[in-house]
C-alpha cells in the first residue's frame, strides 16, 4: 500500500496549485462513492518511495457538513501525512482550521502558500516561530511560481503530529488569534485601485453591467472557438479518413443487418451521414468527439479562466437576490451560464449544488429552458429568416419558462434552500500553467465518465429506432404534434431525431417549408420536450431515475402546452407583440409568485431557530 | 444594535449576535463570523440581495435571510 498523503486547506488558497506542482500527468479526478463530490488523485515521488497525492476539496472546517466538507474530512480521516496548505494573506481564518487539523492528531505540515502577496499586502510572518507555536513544519511558499516546493517535498519526512487541544470553536478562535498576534504584523496601507475595483464590482450599479459584459464575451469566445475546431475535426477526421474507416468497415459487415445497422446505422443513397445514421460509431463517436468535445474544451477554457480569476463568486453574489426567487442560490447561476454552451457540462457542473432540491431545479430547468450553442445558432439562423419579431417570440417564451418553471418547480418541491454564505476571493491573474492542467483534467475526466453514457444512450436510442418503438411512437403522439401544435405530419421525424441531436433536429425542419408559426412552435418544442442523448444520459446519473422521471414528465408536459399556446397565439397577433405580451405576463407572474416564496423562506427561517 | 443588512456600507462593528441554524452559525464561526469579531460592510445588492463583510483579510457574501440575523453594533 502506497502512504497516503493529503492536502487539506480552505477554498481559494492555491491547493490545487501545490498539487498540480507536486504530480505528474497521471492524475485521475475521482469521484467519491456514495457522494457527488469529485477529489483529484496523482502519484507523487518522494525521493524513491511513491506515495498517492490526494487534494481534497476545500473546507473552512472538518466538523462542516456540506457534501464536500464531508468528504475532506473523511478523505483526511485516511491519511498518513496531512499538508496543510494556508493563504499567507489571510493566515488568521486559515489558522482555524489548522487547528481543527491538530487535534486530528495526524503527522502534519504547513504550507504558507501566497507569501508574495502578502508581502505586497504589507504583512509580514515569522514563520519560524509559527512552526514552534504549531508544533509541526512550515514552509513559506509561492506556489504559482513554484517557490518552496522543493522544501515542501523534503519536509514532509518531519511531519509529525502538533498540539492545539483547543476543543470548541470560541476556544480555537482564541488560540488562532493568540498565534496570529505573536507572529504577524502588517503594516498599515491605502487601499490600492485593484481593490477599489473588486468592491466596486460588487455592487450592482457597476457589477451587473461589468458581469454581462464577461458573459456575453465569455459566450461569444466559446461559440467561436467551438464551431472553428469542430469544421477543424469534419475536416480533419470524420469527413476524411474516419469517414473512410467507416464505410471499409460498412462494406465489410455487408451494408445492412442487425449489428451493422446498430454499428454503422443506415445508409443514405449508399453513403453514410454522421448526423443522422446514428450509429454508434459513426453518430455516436462523431456526437462525443466532433460536436460535444470541441465546445467543451472551448467551455472548460473560459470557465477555468473565470475561476482562477475569481469571477464566479461575484456573480453569484450579483444574481443570489434573483436566483433565489426561483428557489435556488446565486450560486446556480454557474450552471445556467455553462448550459448556453453545452447543457452536458452544465449538468455535470450542478453537482456543486448542495441539496437534492438545488440540483433537481437547475438540472430542469437548464434542460428545458436553455438551448446549447449549436442548437441555438440554427434556430437563429431559421427562424431569424422570417423576422426578429419572430425570434423573439422564441427567446421570450423560453426566458418565461425559466422563470415560471423554476417557481413552480421551488413551489412544490419539499425543503428550503438556505442563505448564501460564500467566501469572496481577491481577484487573481490566471497562470497558464494551473489552467492547463485543469482543463486537462475536466476533458479527461468528461471523457472517461461519460463517453459510456453518450455511446450506451445512443445504441439504446438506435435499437428503439431499429426495433420499430420510435415509428410505433411516432404514431402515438401524431395527433398531439399536429392537432395540438399544428406542425405537419413531416415534422414529426425531426422531433423524434431531437431525442438524439438536437441542432440536427431543428435544421431538419428547413426543408419541410414550415410557416414562421410553425417554426416557432417547432424550435421551441424541440428546445423544451427533452434533452439530447448525451445530455439526457448524464442527467439520468446526477440526478437518478426517479427524479429523472419526474424531470421528464414536466419537460415533455412543458412542451405539449407550450407548443400548443403558442400554435393558438403567434397566428393571433403580431410577433412583437406576443413577445412583449409574454414578458409583462412572466414578470407580473413572478412578482406575485416571487414575493411569495420570498416571504416563506423569511418565516421558514425565523422558525428554525 | 442593527442587522448587518441596515448596517451602512463603509461602517466597521462588532458582532453581537448570530442566530439561525447550528449548521449556518458553523458555517459562519469557521469563516471568521461569531460574536465579538470585527467586521466592515463593503457591500448590499439592492433589493434584498445579499450582503458582504470584511472580516479580517476575506470578504464573506451572507444571503440577505441570513444577515438579518447578523446583529452588529456600529461604534461612533
Amino acid at each position: 500500500m502506497r502512504r497516503k498523503i493529503v492536502l487539506m486547506g480552505n477554498p481559494n488558497v492555491g491547493k490545487s496549485v501545490v498539487f498540480s506542482h507536486l504530480t505528474g500527468v497521471q492524475v485521475v479526478v475521482a469521484n467519491y462513492p456514495g457522494t457527488t463530490v469529485d477529489f483529484s488523485l496523482g502519484p507523487m515521488k518522494i525521493g524513491e518511495e511513491t506515495v498517492d497525492l490526494i487534494d481534497a476539496p476545500g473546507t473552512y472546517s472538518i466538523y462542516n457538513d456540506s457534501p464536500a466538507e464531508r468528504v475532506a474530512s473523511d478523505v483526511m480521516k485516511e491519511a498518513d501525512v496531512v499538508v496543510n496548505v494556508v493563504d499567507a494573506t489571510n493566515l488568521e481564518r486559515n489558522l482555524y482550521l489548522t487547528c481543527e487539523l491538530l487535534d486530528e492528531g495526524i503527522p502534519m505540515i504547513v504550507v504558507a502558500n501566497l507569501t508574495d502577496e502578502a508581502e505586497r499586502k504589507g504583512i509580514t510572518i515569522d514563520f519560524e516561530q509559527l512552526a514552534e507555536r504549531l508544533g509541526v513544519p512550515v514552509v513559506p511558499a509561492v506556489a504559482l511560481a513554484g517557490r518552496g516546493m522543493k522544501e515542501l517535498v523534503s519536509s514532509i519526512a518531519d511531519a509529525r503530529p502538533g498540539q492545539c487541544e483547543r476543543r470548541t470553536a470560541d476556544a480555537r478562535w482564541q488560540e488562532v488569534g493568540r498565534i496570529v498576534t505573536a507572529v504577524q504584523s502588517i503594516v498599515h496601507r491605502h487601499q490600492t485601485i485593484g481593490e477599489r475595483i473588486q468592491d466596486a464590482c460588487l455592487r450592482p450599479l457597476i457589477g451587473l453591467p461589468v458581469a454581462g459584459l464577461i458573459v456575453a464575451v465569455a459566450c461569444g469566445f466559446v461559440i467561436t472557438v467551438g464551431q472553428f475546431m469542430e469544421e477543424l475535426l469534419k475536416l480533419l477526421v470524420f469527413g476524411s479518413w474516419y469517414g473512410d474507416l467507416m464505410m471499409w468497415l460498412s462494406g465489410l459487415m455487408g451494408g445492412s443487418g442487425f449489428a451493422h445497422d446498430l454499428l454503422i446505422g443506415r445508409m443514405f443513397d449508399g453513403e453514410l451521414c454522421f448526423e443522422e445514421s446514428f450509429g454508434v460509431l459513426t453518430t455516436g463517436v462523431f456526437v462525443e468527439f466532433g460536436i460535444v468535445l470541441p465546445f467543451l474544451v472551448a467551455f472548460y477554457f473560459v470557465l477555468g479562466l473565470l475561476e482562477d480569476l475569481g469571477f464566479m463568486p461575484r456573480l453569484a453574489v450579483l444574481m443570489d437576490k434573483f436566483m433565489h426567487r426561483l428557489g435556488l442560490h446565486g450560486y446556480a447561476i454557474v450552471p445556467m451560464v455553462l448550459g448556453f454552451g453545452c447543457n452536458v457540462p452544465a449538468t455535470m457542473s450542478a453537482r456543486n449544488l448542495e441539496s437534492r432540491r438545488e440540483r433537481f431545479i437547475t438540472c430542469t430547468l437548464v434542460s428545458i429552458a436553455i438551448p446549447c450553442m449549436a442548437q441555438l445558432a440554427l434556430i437563429v439562423g431559421l427562424v431569424g429568416q422570417h423576422g426578429m419579431g419572430y425570434l423573439a417570440v422564441v427567446f421570450a417564451t423560453l426566458f418565461s419558462l425559466w422563470v415560471i418553471l423554476g417557481l413552480l418547480i421551488d413551489r412544490f418541491t419539499t425543503g428550503f434552500t438556505p442563505s448564501m454564505i460564500l467566501e469572496i476571493p481577491p481577484l487573481r491573474v490566471p497562470t497558464a500553467k494551473a489552467l492547463g492542467k485543469k482543463m486537462w483534467m475536466r476533458t479527461t475526466g468528461f471523457l472517461i465518465h461519460a463517453t459510456p453514457w453518450i455511446l450506451g444512450g445512443i445504441a439504446f436510442i438506435n435499437s428503439l429506432y431499429l426495433l420499430g418503438v420510435i415509428d410505433l411512437m411516432a404514431k402515438l403522439f401524431a395527433p398531439v404534434i399536429t392537432g395540438l401544435m399544428g406542425l405537419p405530419d413531416s415534422a414529426i421525424s425531426s422531433i423524434l431525431v431531437g431525442f438524439l441531436r438536437k441542432d440536427v433536429a431543428v435544421a431538419m425542419l428547413e426543408p419541410l417549408g414550415l410557416t414562421a408559426v410553425q417554426l416557432v412552435v417547432g424550435c421551441t418544442v424541440l428546445a423544451v420536450y427533452f434533452p439530447c442523448a448525451a445530455t439526457f444520459t448524464v442527467l439520468a446519473r446526477e440526478l437518478g431515475p426517479r427524479d429523472m422521471a419526474r424531470a421528464a414528465v414536466i419537460m415533455l408536459g412543458t412542451a405539449v402546452l407550450t407548443g400548443t399556446m403558442l400554435n393558438l397565439f403567434t397566428g393571433w397577433m403580431a410577433p412583437w407583440v406576443l413577445a412583449a405580451a409574454i414578458m409583462v405576463v412572466t414578470l407580473v407572474v413572478a412578482s406575485i409568485m416571487g414575493g411569495a416564496s420570498e416571504r416563506r423562506e423569511l418565516n421558514v427561517t425565523v422558525d428554525g431557530e | 444594535m442593527m442587522s448587518a443588512v441596515d448596517m451602512e456600507v463603509g461602517k466597521t462593528g462588532t458582532i453581537v449576535s448570530v442566530s439561525g441554524g447550528s449548521r449556518v452559525k458553523g458555517r459562519l464561526s469557521s469563516l471568521g463570523l461569531y460574536p465579538g469579531v470585527s467586521v466592515t460592510k463593503i457591500s448590499s445588492t439592492f433589493q434584498r440581495g445579499p450582503v458582504t463583510l470584511l472580516r479580517g483579510q476575506s470578504q464573506v457574501a451572507i444571503g440577505y435571510g441570513q444577515a438579518l440575523k447578523v446583529l452588529v453594533e456600529v461604534g461612533n
